[in-house]
This record gives structure tokens, sequence and C-alpha cells, in this order.
């Protein structure tokens, strides 16, 4: 015993050291404070002897009850933390009926930093004004110097006893815990953090609205950072372990990334009753160590054990979770706060977006994906050496940390690019069209400038970001050849990369692909191949370079490439091109299993429902088409490229109601760039048997200038029919249409013809006869985009190969009268 | 006092003693060290005085039960974490049974699962911590002379080192030297009261 009075506290003799199975001292220590700052242990000790509400002699708090504060009485005492004692009380001058709650500083923590900390809540809590914040009314100091703030007295129950307390369902908690981060989000836009979110912090009204109180430990986000260190050594001790994050405990600066963490744990306490860590001995140490390093459990995991609830309901309710909720949770958790989302807008907006039906639209990790970014752009440098070495190691280490939930996250980042292209609930005609939609078939047709600029539009990005984010987790060369399809398309067309940096961007390994990549980027022409060659080539090779030659709108190669791929195991996305390029090719029943198939793995893909009624419809099953257009959601009746409009249309045609045909067709059909209603009314025209009607519906809508696929292609379709035989009508109806507001110059009409027998001549040559492309290649071949980027020599190269040439005197071509509201087209014969 | 303390090291254990039935004599110093915290935490928890005395007389019976069975295994676990379960369970089951009591109910079963056995909790924690403060805060008053628990208290009140000083007109490194005795002899008496609770068996008997 004499021994411990010479000592000095921090040198205590190893004598006190644990025997074999208890706390080292190091760890009581901790547990009981003796590593704070002295100022801070002798805090400590004086809340532990003087701690309010109970029996000990140096009750301090007993003695406010009662007493007046100012203009305020003090009735009891509702709670007790780490600042101090809160008390109910109420105006004693006047307005006696107004109760209020009184924040007093614990008399043992009178002192300078605890009173400056004091004055920063005062001053944070004063700027925040909102329905989900507790108000500030006033602050002030006791006769004895106490501070004390006066707040708003939220009468209610924690979130978490609330929720259990109305056995609150699922969408029930979701929507209070939306509250909250919209109250977050606006303390952050005024650069408040709160930093102690919890449930008790939380308390839910019998309005049902829920209140955050106690930015205790708020401070303002431009604080200086040496003011941040000197705060630090107090966050430990005041924070509650059990929502804080990693960094509070690493003592590393705090961000809103921190509140994020702290939302996450109250998020997946709400869903499962229970905490993400397992801990079964409950110690602060063991807390931290597995806030640190353990891997949080899938909510729909944990509520599988979860004994108050009955076997049947443990099961739905993991179902429920599974999948999105188990996401967004991981995503708030994440170890690394650059991990998390970004902010607490991005995660309430994904909660917001889970309760609405809608996928979420969490963002991989930035920087880090930025990073895998730039190493592939730069493959090859010095630098990159460096850089893949420090990326080596991050992903390594990645991998010891997070073995288990790799394939499951990457899977989800993969599925949230893909749904993001897909456009889900939102829509998104360009991102439709570029992934999901052949140019050929959407709504809209775009310009050269609109393909670039869209080219980097919100979901696009969003899609790469996930992809890298996917590519991050584990090299997949799946996903990066959909990587690579988003990039090339871009790059390609602008022509601003070198080939061999574009060719970087491809899984390797995909021989036929870099040959085709190169030949276009270097020739500006399709590279052929032969059968034996798309019979040899791995399946890799084959869905790289049908994903990318899908997206350069060549459809020759696309569906060489894809219809060998063996399906061993579903491919959504090989399957959605398929049906796709089944649907331009008007196939419906081809299109129809195939759309089905990608369908059933991404449900949530509007865009897919539509494009699967649209395959109903064709086949003439009307019923299924409206119920799919139904299952797609809400019509946009005021965007006039809606896919819904012209499935309904078509519906309609199929039904024989020509008249609402009709008028829906002059609603939507009409809009310029809107060509697909104007090309499924020409089919309906052809139909009828009516070729020239069809071609002079058609003709009209041909503009020089933009990238009309869908028109040229049909419309040489068509002309291919009427071609051989109908050379007269066809010479005739363009002689007819002679009144048209825009008509396209001669020479382009010429060029365009010269071009269409070109392809024809090639594409036969291809297919032998019973292919089912035999007719239809050429317009195929048409429909690469850079074919009008080629030049007049390489034209002029093909008009000689063909020796079929049109008639050089060709009439001048006159589009027919699209009278507005009107859709007869009288040939005159 | 400083009796007391030696009995403690020297003899067996409390939580050996008071395993047997027939000493009356450690119960009641058991009842007595550990019914403050007991109260304590019921209180912390939202229960008014009257549940308070309740749900001690559920966890007092609960305790007896559960030690002279032998039901608590220091092997398997602490002594803490032990005791925090009982009181937990004793809290939910006391309004379980008195569903009526909704007012209490709301606050009460606040953290606790319904088995009784909330991981994590860390009111219990703190509530433990402070308790074993308040047992060596005892035994340094009874221990230390006057003046240095006169001036120990006053640094606990807020005062500074340098006020401490002009009040006892003594240098401020003398205040600080008796802060660092008393320290060092805290975290000495919690060590030796934190491993009597988890050693039982070891401790005092070898």
């Amino acid at each position: 015993m004499s021994r411990t009075h010479l000592g000095h506290p921090d040198n205590d003799p190893p004598s006190d050291l644990a025997t074999p199975g208890a706390e080292s001292t190091a760890e009581l220590s901790h547990v009981f404070g003796f590593d704070l700052p002295e100022d801070e242990w002798v805090n400590r000790v004086h809340g532990a002897v003087t701690e309010p509400g109970g029996e000990s002699r140096l009750e301090s708090a007993r003695e406010h009850r009662g007493k007046r504060i100012g203009p305020y009485e003090l009735l009891e005492q509702v709670g007790s933390g780490g600042m101090g004692t809160v008390w109910r009380a109420r105006r004693a001058d006047k307005c006696p009926d107004r109760v209020v709650a009184i924040k007093l500083i614990r008399a043992g923590m009178d002192s300078r930093s605890a009173l400056r900390r004091f004055r920063l809540e005062e001053q944070v809590l004063a700027r925040l004004e909102h329905p989900n914040i507790a108000r500030l009314y006033d602050g002030g100091a006791t006769a004895g110097g106490l501070p004390y703030l006066v707040m708003e007295y939220v009468e209610g129950k924690p979130i978490d006893e609330f929720a259990r307390r109305h056995d609150l369902t699922v969408e029930q908690r979701l929507s209070l815990f939306g509250q909250i981060c919209s109250a977050v989000q606006y303390a952050h836009a005024a650069l408040v953090l709160h930093r102690d979110i919890k449930p008790s912090n939380i308390i839910v009204g019998t309005d049902g609205v829920p209140r955050l109180l106690d930015f205790g430990i708020a401070k303002i986000l431009d604080d200086a950072a040496d003011n941040a260190a000197n705060m630090t050594a107090t966050d430990a001790r005041v924070l509650t372990p059990r929502f804080a994050s990693p960094e509070q405990f690493r003592g590393e600066r705090l961000t809103v990334a921190t509140d994020v963490y702290s939302l996450g744990v109250i998020l997946y306490e709400l869903l499962t009753d229970g905490s993400p860590y397992d801990t079964p001995s409950g110690t602060r140490r063991e807390l931290e160590r597995a806030i640190l390093e353990q891997e949080p459990s899938k909510p729909s995991a944990a509520v599988r054990n979860l004994d108050s609830l009955p076997i049947g309901k443990r099961r739905t309710l993991s179902r429920r979770l599974r999948g999105e909720l188990d996401a967004i949770c991981a995503m708030t958790l994440q170890k690394n706060p650059s991990q998390r989302y970004r902010s607490v807008q991005e995660l309430g907006e994904d909660v917001r977006r889970h309760l609405q039906g809608l996928p979420p639209l969490a963002r991989p990790p930035g920087p880090v994906a930025k990073l895998v970014r730039i190493a592939r752009r730069k493959r090859g440098a010095i630098i990159t050496a460096s850089v893949g070495v420090a990326l080596g190691i991050a992903l390594a280490a990645f991998y010891v940390v997070q073995a288990f939930m790799v394939p499951h996250w990457q899977e989800e980042h993969v599925r949230r690019a893909r749904l993001s292209l897909a456009g889900g609930r939102v829509d998104n005609p360009f991102s439709n069209n570029a992934f999901y939609n052949i140019l050929l078939l959407n709504g809209k047709d775009w310009s050269p400038e609109e393909l670039k600029s869209g080219s980097e539009n919100d979901a696009t990005s969003i899609a790469r970001e996930e992809y890298m984010a996917a590519m991050w987790l584990a090299d997949d060369p799946r996903v990066a050849s959909e990587l690579a399809m988003l990039d090339l398309g871009d790059r390609i067309r602008n022509a601003s990369d070198q080939v061999e940096s574009i060719l970087t961007s491809l899984p390797g390994e995909t021989p036929m692909t870099d040959r085709y990549v190169r030949g276009i980027v270097e020739n500006r022409a399709n590279p052929s191949f032969t059968r034996e060659e798309f019979v040899d080539a791995s399946t890799l090779d084959l869905r790289s370079l049908g994903l990318v030659a899908w997206h350069l709108g060549d459809l020759n190669s696309t569906i060489n490439a894809l219809t060998r791929l063996p399906l061993i195991e579903p491919d959504p996305i090989v399957e959605a091109l398929l049906g796709n390029i089944y649907l331009a090719l008007d196939e419906p029943e081809l299109a129809y299993p195939r759309l089905l198939s990608a369908f059933r793995s991404y449900p949530e893909s509007a865009s897919l429902a539509t494009y699967l009624a649209d395959a109903a419809a064709r086949c003439g099953d009307i019923d299924q088409a409206r119920f799919l257009l139904d299952l797609a959601g809400e019509e946009q009746l005021s965007d006039v490229h809606y896919p819904g409009h012209r499935v309904r249309m078509l519906m309609l045609l199929k039904q024989g109601d020509e008249d609402a045909a009709t008028e829906l067709y002059c609603r939507v059909g009409l809009s310029p760039g809107n060509v697909v209603a104007v090309l499924q009314m020409a089919h309906y025209i052809e139909e009828r048997g009516d070729i020239e009607g069809a071609i002079r519906t058609l003709a009209g809508r041909i503009t020089p200038g933009r990238v009309e696929h869908a028109s040229r292609d049909y419309f040489a379709r068509l002309m291919e029919a009427l071609w051989v035989e109908y050379d007269d009508q066809l010479r005739a109806a363009l002689e007819s249409s002679e009144n048209h507001d825009d008509p396209i110059p001669q020479e382009e009409f010429d060029m365009f013809l010269r071009r269409y027998r070109v392809a024809v001549i090639k594409s036969n040559s291809q297919f032998g006869e019973g292919h089912p492309l035999y007719l239809r290649s050429g317009w195929a071949t048409l429909s690469r985009p850079l074919e009008m980027d080629a030049s007049d020599a390489a034209r002029e190269q093909l008009l000689s190969m063909s020796g079929h040439l049109p008639p050089a005197d060709l009439p001048p071509f006159r589009s027919e009268q699209c009278g507005k509201g009107s859709i007869h087209f009288d040939f005159g014969k | 006092m400083q009796g007391q303390e030696s009995q403690n090291t020297t003899s067996a254990s409390l939580l050996v003693r008071v395993r047997n039935p027939g000493d009356d004599r450690a119960w009641r110093e058991f009842e007595g060290r550990y019914s403050d915290l007991i109260r304590r935490y019921s209180r912390r928890r939202g229960l008014n005085t009257a549940d308070t005395d309740d749900v001690s007389q559920i966890v007092w019976s609960d305790l007896a039960k559960g030690l002279r069975n032998f039901s608590y295994d220091p092997r398997k676990g602490r002594f803490r974490s032990y005791l925090g379960r009982v009181v937990r369970s004793a809290i939910f089951r006391y309004f379980s049974r008195n569903a009526s009591n909704t007012c209490s109910l709301d606050s009460a079963v606040l953290a606790i699962s319904p088995d009784g056995s909330a991981s994590a909790d860390e009111s219990w924690e703190t509530e433990w911590v402070d308790h074993h403060y308040r047992i060596a805060m005892k035994t340094i008053e009874e221990t230390f002379e006057e003046k240095s628990v006169a001036i120990f208290r006053k640094l606990l009140g807020g005062d500074s080192a340098e006020q401490v000083a002009a009040d006892f007109n003594m240098t401020s490194a003398a205040v600080n030297q008796a802060k660092h005795r008393i320290r060092s002899r805290m975290k000495e008496l919690i060590a030796r009261q934190v491993r009597e609770e988890d050693e039982p068996d070891t401790f005092g008997t070898s």
C-alpha cells in the first residue's frame, strides 16, 4: 500500500495486473477513465459521486428542485447526461402554463472548457430552426454562475421505444427515420454536426413527430482543425459508445459521415431491434473493438434470430429487409467514412426512394472509384505502376477485411449501375436508348450533339461510378466490358482518345473486341469477322464484342456475337439487348422471352416492363400489354416521348380502334423527333396493304442532320419491299409529296438511296437466303452512326462496289404533307 | 473501516462467503454494497421510488437463489454482467406483471430487451463504474487524512488547483500531489474491487 502512495498514477505497479481471465490494468484504466486527462478524470469522479437522483451524500441536483433560475421555476429533473442535468420547468413570472426544458450544466463541470462548450452549444442551437429539431429559446447563467439553456420541452418517447411500443411497421419506422434525416441534413446545411445522435436524443412527440434534441457536442463544421483537436479527448468521454463511429474512437476528424454512421446504427436498430455488432459481454472495450473491426451483420440475417418474434414473422421481416435495406445499412455502417453515403441527404433520399418502391441511388466510394478510373486511363505509364501497387495493397487489405461482403456488394453495385441505365421508374430516355433500347426503337431520335452531351447525364455517370465500384471490389471481366461499353461509345464518337487508351478499358483476353475497336477508331470502318472466328471466340470476347457493337449501333456484329453466347446462366444484360434487337427487327415472339428473362432479374425497371408490354402488344396479347404498362408505373402524360404512349397507340390499333389511335398519334406522334410512333403508324398502314402510304408517312419524318436511324431504316426496309416491284409507285409517291414544310434536299435523298442499295447488296452477300436478317441486314448496316461520318471517298468506294446505283436522274424528293390531325394517305394511283 | 478492507482481502471474498446460506453477515454486507447500484440503475431507467423498492426486492430474491444455486458461474462471465442481467430481467418482469402500470413501463422497458439480456447497455456499465468510484471514494474518505480529502473534494467541485492552494495556504504543487496520491490510491482500490468481483474464488483464499 505504501508503494501505491509513492507511485505516479500513470506508472502504477504491475502488481495490479490481471490474474488470468480478468481485465488488464489497461482495460480497467480505460473503463474507469484513468486514461483521461486529469481535468476530465476529476469531472468523471465528480459525476460518479454526485450523480443526482441517487442517495449520495454529495448530491447536488436535489438542491435545484423547486428553485428559480432566471424567470424559470424548475419542476422536476427529466434526465442527465455527460453535460449536466435536464429539468422540466416553467416560466414563473408570465405564461406559467408554458413548459420548457432547462439544461443545467453540472456543477462539477463548471470549468472554462466546459463553459466554452456550453456556450458553443447555445450558439449552434440558436441557429437551427426546423420542425424536427427541438428549439432553443433562451440561455443564461444562474445566480451561482451555472450556465443553462432553455429549450423546447418535447413530451414523448425515444424513437426506438416509440417504434416498439406502437409495433410500427417497417414503413412507419422508415418514415420516422426519414424525418430525422431531413433534420440532420438541415443542420448539416447550417454547418452543424450533431455527433451524438442516439435514440434518447430523438423523441417522438404525442403528435407523432420526431424531434432531435441535444446538439450537446455539436461543433461548427468550419471550426479550425486545432479547435477540433482540443475537443477530442472530451468527446471520447461524452459520446455514447453504441452509436459512436469508428472515427470517433480513432480520434479522427469528424465529418458529416460521422452523423451518417450514427444514423445508420439507429436505422439498423429500428429495423432489427438489435445492435449491428455481436458483443456478448457488453463492455465498452468490447464494443469499441467491434465498432472498429467487426463487420455488422445484415439486418435481414439479424432478424432471423429475433426471439421476440414468431418464426413465421421473422422470415417475413427478413425477406422485407433483404436487398435494398441491407444495402442501405451496409452503406451507412462502413468503417471508412469515405465509403459511406456522402451526405445525409443521399441516405434520406435512398430511404425515401425505397419507400416509394424506387431503387436506391446510393453511390459507391467516390475517391477510390476515381483512383481506379485514373489508374485505368493511365495504364502503361510509369506512374500507374505505383498507383497500381498502392491499389493492390488497398485491394488486398480490403479482401482480408471484407471477404464475405465483397460478392454481395459487387452484385449490388452492378445492379445499381444497370438499373441506373435502365432508368428504373425514372424516365431517362437517353439511357434507355443507350442501353436497353436501341436508338431504332425508343421515343426520340438524338442529334450527334445530344448524343455527346447526353453521354454525361446523371444516369450514365451514376452507372459509371457503380461499375467502377463493382470493379474495385472484384475484377469481373463482365463488368469491365459493360463499363467499357459505356465509355467506348462516347470516346469513339468524340474521337478524342487514342486507340491504345481506349483499348485499355476492355477487359483483356478479348482479341476480337480489340480488333473491332481498333478497326473503328483507326479506320472508321467495321472490321468483319469470319464465321469460324465467331465460333472459336471465347464467351467473354463474344459478350464484350456484342456490347461494344451494340453501343455503336452495329446490329450485325451485336447479333452475330450475342446469339452465339452459350446461355448457361441468366445474363440479364444480354437478354435485354437481344430482346430489344428482336423488337427492332419486329420479331416480338422472339423478343418476348428474352425481355421477360431480363425483367425477372430487374423487376424494378420500368423501361423493361414497357418494352415487354411492347412485345406483348405486338404479339397481340393486349391484356398482358396493359398489365405490364400498369406495372411500369404512371404514364408521363405530358411527355410525348414516353414510350408507353406508342405502346398504347399500338394496342389501340391492334384492337381496331383507329380513331383513338389516331388521336393519340396526333398528340404524341407529331412531335418532332418522336419517330417510333410514326414508325408504328406506318407499320399499321403497311399492314393494311398500303405500302405507299407507309412510305409517305415515313418520308415526312426524315430530316437531314439527325440520327434518325429508326425512320431511315424502316424506310429503307419499305423501300426494299417496293424497290423491285413498285419502282414506279415509289417514284410517284416521292413526286406526290411536294408540300412538306421541311423538304429534304434532293442530293441528301439521293445519297440515302444509294447507301441503302449498297447496304442491301453487302448484307445479302454476307447472310445467305433464309437467314432472318437476309432482307433486313441492309438497314441494319446503315444504322451504324459512323456511316454518317464516313468520308466521301469511302462512300464512293462503297458505291463502286455495288453496281446497282439508283438512277442518277431521280426526281426531286418532296415529303408528303403531314397535316396536323390528318393521317389519311390518299395515294393517287 | 481499515479493518473491513483487510477482512475482504484476508478471508474468503464477499462473493464467496455470500454463497453460504448461513452467513447472514455476508449477505448484509453484500446488500450494503450493491443495493445503491441497483437502486440507482433502476432510477436511471426512469422508475419511481415505489417501483424501485419493488424491483429491488425481486433482484435480491433472484440473487439469493442465483448465487446460492451457483447459477452464477464466475468462469462464464463477470459478476457485473450477471448482476446487470438480473436487474434488467427483474425490471422487465416487474412491468410485465403489472401491465397496468403503463406510465412507468414506457421508460422502464427502454433499452431492455424482452429476455432481460440487453447487450451493450452502456448505462449499466456507467452505473457500475460510478458504483466502484463511490466505494473507492468512501474508502479514501475513511483512510486518508482529512485535509487531503477536503482538497480533493474542492477539486471535484470544480475549483482550480490555484484556488484550492490559496484556500489551504499551500502551494499548487502540493495540491496536485495530494490529488495524484488519491488518484493512484483510487486506481489501486478499484482494481482490487473489480478483481475481487471477477475472481471471487481465487482472490483472498489463495
